[in-house]
């Protein structure tokens, strides 16, 4: 027997061996990254109606907002009093469905649930707290759906 | 070893993809996006902010927020001068002419803001993926130097990042799109994003890509579209009120806002309105801003923005030392080019070409990315290309209905069984046609192979259980076996090149189906409806039977000649109204029919017995036709 002969199959086996180990590999990757995906996909559904809900009552923020603005602008009382009327049915409905208003007047500015939009030279907060809320925050569980755009408490600066 | 990812490293936005069961897949942060703001802030107790959470104090904390760090990364602080005094924070000098930023007294290098953009990047992909992230592909401008790619390189370091490889933007959109198997093509990349203009030109060949040419506008992007729309806003408002809206920052921002959707919406229609009610009040009152805006009007306002694109393509061509013939292929990148007016300056600069879109203009860098990832991973090396049928596969039943056993597009290998039966008393054998397609009746579809499953036992109709099991291999070898769960008898053919439908063929079978849709499921539900009256009208006939002398004279009667009717109804094919009415008269009359038997012997229905076939739960209510 030749050595060229004897040399094949030991070849051919060691070949087949690391093909079986690239494969072997291959599968275990695919699993992994298979059985991952099935987690998250769970994880992923339990929030999926959560988040057509959250999607569609952050749409309907800018409507809250109108709301608010034109209390402010608006002079005859009883058209008021109507309009609020509208407005805490409309707005009540969206808190069932599990809208919440951030409070943020008066407290430490944080950038988690505020966006500052500049300071207020104010001595009735502490520094650093917010002082003014220009347009509401609001939050949907435990999401964000828009931060408070605030103004934050500063000293004012004294002029001797 | 933990995942592979890919990052777009952006001027204002970030984005992070990984390589997932072999498909690129974009990761949503923890705030819930798809892009990061690359914004990195210091607040005063020395916390570090990333993303988001950065830009919403960045108007308190000017000096101390970072952003658009990638205009300084790798270079020298006597290259910046004209970008530094842009930034409200404080850029210096370090060793060796070094950029350096000046945080609360601390300096510190633009590779390690970076830095924290990627950590921050890389935590959010940990925590979705479920695994720890390692190694890392970042993508950087065609026209970074040595010295700003090693920067980049840092950064990732810093953060720490195995930085599997540098590539350029242009090239991952490339490879997003599959550019890199192409022989000898030239590509141009055109990438408009939020704040900066890139232009590149590239050459492909053995998967290699060569960078011949590249231009661009460092201070061009979809923020200059949405100021265009928020001055004519203003001004128009201006015009009809008197009041000028960009002195009331309130008012700004919500012009600001809304010009970003009305532009936004553009891209898909041709008008949008723009309404800002109670957006400002005057001694007189409240007042509104009402008004639509056309795409012409936007085309107008914009046009200058557009033309200041054509510049840098004409001079990378030039720099290339080519026409806008010698393009082969045309990639869309950044937001900004779902501008149509953006995307017909493209087709006219490159010859007419159809550029490509299909990727997410604002991902397909990352994704690219991503892909290389996968590739250095050896995780796309030779993967196996996991194939669809085409096509949906089924067998034909009673009516000449198609039941498909795998929908089109499923994913080979598959292998998928049903339970049929059989449509008269006493059949021998069933008859098993294999169909392709996606019209609902058989004679429309393409008939791939017949055989014959014979020796099935003497029984009722719908009593044999025939399971029929499709199996395609990896190969897209189709296997079709029919057994006859009573009898264990089963017999078997085989198909090759189910799958090997060309495409023209493919899209042309499709295609006739959605034309046909409505009329072809009518068609189904008519044959439907016959086979459930057919089934009907087999049960009271032997209801008849089995309830013998019980039955009372006069109702038996009746029920005999509804059930003449039906039979006869559908021996010629009586319209479908006339079947359904007698169908819903005889299962009545028949009802009746068993209660006042019953009643008679004191019986309840339950006891009855054996009247009718029993359909067994997953025995399918369709059934082959004895031919």
């Amino acid at each position: 027997m030749s050595r060229q002969e004897s040399d094949a199959p030991q070849d051919e086996v060691l070949a087949l061996r690391e093909e079986l180990q690239e494969e072997k590999n291959r599968h275990l990757r695919t699993l992994a990254d298979f059985d991952n995906y099935r987690k998250r996909v769970e994880r992923d559904m339990e929030s999926n109606s959560t988040r057509g809900k959250r999607e569609l009552i952050k749409e309907l923020i800018a409507v809250l907002d109108n709301f608010e603005r034109a209390f402010g602008q608006i002079k005859d009382e009883q058209l008021r009093q109507g309009l609020r009327m509208v407005y805490q049915q409309f707005f009540d409905l969206l808190r069932r469905q599990g809208l919440e208003i951030i409070e943020s007047l008066g407290k430490p500015f944080d950038p988690c649930e505020h966006e500052g939009i500049g300071y207020l030279e104010n001595r009735d907060f502490l520094p650093g707290h917010v002082a003014e809320e220009l347009s509401r925050g609001y939050r949907f569980g435990s999401d964000l759906l828009r931060p408070a755009r605030v103004r934050v408490a500063k000293r004012p600066v004294r002029i001797e | 070893m933990g995942k592979t990812v890919g990052i777009d490293l952006g001027t204002t936005n970030s984005v992070i993809a990984v390589m997932e069961g072999g498909k690129p897949t974009v990761i949503v942060n923890t705030e819930g996006d798809r892009t990061t703001p690359s914004v990195v802030a210091f607040k005063d107790d020395g916390e570090r902010l990333a993303g988001k959470v950065a830009r919403r104090q960045s108007v308190l904390n000017p000096e101390n927020t970072l952003y658009s760090v990638k205009r300084f990364i790798g270079r020298r602080y006597s290259e910046v001068t004209d970008e530094r005094k842009l930034v409200p924070y404080l850029v210096t000098s370090g060793p060796n002419d070094a950029v350096r930023f000046d945080i609360r007294g601390k300096k510190m290098a633009p590779e390690e803001i970076s830095a924290l953009i990627l950590r921050k990047l890389v935590d959010d992909a940990s925590k979705y993926l479920g695994e720890k992230v390692t190694d890392a592909v970042i993508t950087v401008p065609a026209y970074f130097n040595d010295s700003q790619r090693n920067a980049t390189k840092d950064a990732g370091k810093i953060a720490g990042l195995n930085v599997l490889r540098i590539i350029n933007e242009p090239t991952a959109a490339a490879l997003a799109y599959g550019l890199d198997k192409k022989a000898n093509e030239t590509i141009m990349v055109f990438d408009l994003g939020g704040g900066t203009f890139d232009v590149s030109i590239l050459d492909v060949g053995d998967g290699v890509f060569e960078v011949k040419s590249t231009n661009g506008d460092t201070h061009l992007g979809g923020d200059n579209f949405d100021k265009e729309v928020v001055d004519w806003l203003a001004d128009e408002f201006k015009k009809d009120h008197g009041i000028d809206l960009r002195n009331d920052k309130q008012a700004l921002q919500r012009l600001i806002e809304a010009a970003e959707k009305a532009k936004m919406e553009l891209s898909t229609t041709m008008e949008t309105q723009i309404n800002l009610p109670f957006i400002t009040a005057d001694a007189n009152g409240p007042k509104h801003l009402d008004t639509k805006l056309t795409r012409a009007k936007f085309e107008d306002l914009t046009a200058h923005l557009v033309e200041r694109c054509r510049g840098p393509v004409t001079a990378a061509l030039a720099d290339a030392k080519l026409s806008e013939k010698d393009i082969d292929e045309v990639i869309l990148v950044g937001g900004s080019t779902r501008i149509p007016a953006v995307q017909k300056l493209v087709r006219q600069l490159t010859g007419g070409k159809d550029p490509h879109m299909g990727v997410n203009p604002d991902e397909v860098v990352a994704i690219g990315a991503a892909i290389q990832g996968g590739v250095l991973a050896g995780e796309v090396k030779d993967v196996i290309l996991l194939d669809v049928t085409p096509l949906s596969l089924g067998v034909e039943t009673l009516g000449g209905v198609m039941s498909r056993i795998i929908e089109r597009n499923t994913t080979i290998p598959v292998r998928r069984s049903q339970i049929f039966s059989t449509a008269e008393d006493n059949q021998p054998a069933v008859d098993i046609n294999v169909l392709q397609g996606e019209r609902e009746m058989a004679r429309d579809n393409r008939s791939l192979g017949q055989f014959k499953l014979d020796g099935i036992p003497t029984a009722h109709r719908g009593i044999p259980q025939i399971e029929v099991t499709f199996d395609i291999d990896a190969n897209g070898i189709l296997k079709v076996s029919a057994r006859d769960k009573g009898s264990g008898k089963e017999q078997t053919i085989t198909i090759s090149g189910s799958t090997s439908l060309n495409k023209s063929e493919i899209d042309r079978m499709v295609h006739e189906a959605e034309i046909h849709a409505s009329e072809d499921k009518e068609h189904k539900q008519e044959v439907e409806a016959r086979n459930e009256a057919d089934s009907l009208a087999y049960q009271v006939e032997r209801q008849i039977k089995d309830l013998g002398d019980k039955a009372p004279v006069h109702e038996k009667a009746r029920v005999e000649q509804l059930l003449g009717d039906l039979k006869t109804a559908l021996k010629e094919n009586a319209p479908i109204d006339r079947i359904r009415t007698l169908q819903g008269d005889l299962q009545q009359a028949a009802h009746s029919l068993s209660q006042s038997a019953y009643q008679q012997t004191g019986e309840g229905p339950a006891g009855g017995g054996g009247a009718g076939p029993q359909h067994g739960e997953d025995v399918v209510d369709a059934e082959f036709e004895e031919k």
